[in-house]
């Protein structure tokens, strides 16, 4: 039996959990535990069994449940958008006669990834696809 | 000074390039430009025969490179004798030609070459 890679996200809504999830922080006024890198979630599904992973505090924080009939792994990993490290304005052009505005252009100089986060994002990926390729072959 | 040579104006052109960005439509080219980042790409001087002929071959230029969204120009006329921030028009240069005398004062002008005409006013007697 062959599935997408990303089957259990068609079925489980995983995007919906995850917005409830930050719903959640937001009511709970809580925090998943790290931001920049959650832990893999691992899910195991036998058919009959229903697994629950609750987070605290919040209790319906994190929480997943389903029914499937297939041994996935799915990896969640979130990586920090690059941050606005320094912001300055710099004048690029000469004073212009009549009809010429002033200029003065912002520039925002973005934090990079680090060697680590990347190094981290770039395992997870090849450890989904380890992952995913012995599922298919069981 | 060679009186001959006072009414000749350098023509200096100032060619600066930015990347292509996302402007929203029928935003006047004064507004688009003074957000982006400019650099310097090359320059260009031209020996004009007199500071109306460059203001205007300036003034030209730049209208012809307005359209373009990834490049800019800034012209300046270079010119033997104005009031620091104009130069004096050529019918006053021409006046003053006549009893013009080695020793005379003149006063060596930038003038920033605009988006409009040159003013009537600006064509006036520069010097106070």
């Amino acid at each position: 039996m062959a599935h997408a890679a990303y089957s259990l996200t068609k079925y489980l809504g995983i995007k919906d959990w995850l917005y409830r999830s930050i719903n959640a922080t937001v009511t709970a006024g809580a925090s998943i535990d790290n931001p920049k890198f959650s832990s893999d979630v691992f899910i195991k599904f036998n058919g009959t069994g229903s697994y629950t992973y609750t987070f605290p505090p919040g209790t319906d924080l994190l929480t997943l449940s389903g029914y499937y009939s297939l041994q996935e792994t799915l990896s969640i990993n979130f990586t920090s958008k690059p941050k606005v490290a320094d912001k300055f304005d710099v004048v690029s052009l000469p004073v212009g006669g009549e009809g010429f505005n002033g200029n003065r252009a912002t520039i925002l100089v973005h934090s990079t990834a680090t060697i680590l986060e990347d190094q981290q994002t770039s395992l997870q990926q090849i450890r989904q696809q380890l992952q995913n390729l012995r599922s298919i072959n069981q | 000074m060679d009186p001959s040579t006072v009414l000749q104006t350098t023509l200096l052109l100032l060619y600066f390039i930015a990347p292509p960005t996302h402007e929203p439509k029928d935003e006047p080219k004064a507004i688009r430009e003074s957000k982006n980042i400019w650099t310097l790409q090359s320059t260009s001087q031209v020996v004009t025969p007199s500071p109306d002929a460059c203001y205007a071959l300036g003034n030209q230029m730049i209208a012809k490179i307005d359209p373009v969204a990834t490049m800019t120009v800034r012209a300046y006329c270079l010119c033997a004798d104005g009031n620091g921030k104009i130069c004096t028009d050529d019918n006053t240069l021409k006046t003053m030609m006549k009893s013009f005398t080695v020793d005379q004062k003149l006063t060596p002008t930038v003038e920033a070459v605009g988006r409009t005409k040159r003013l009537p006013s600006a064509s006036g007697p520069a010097k106070q």
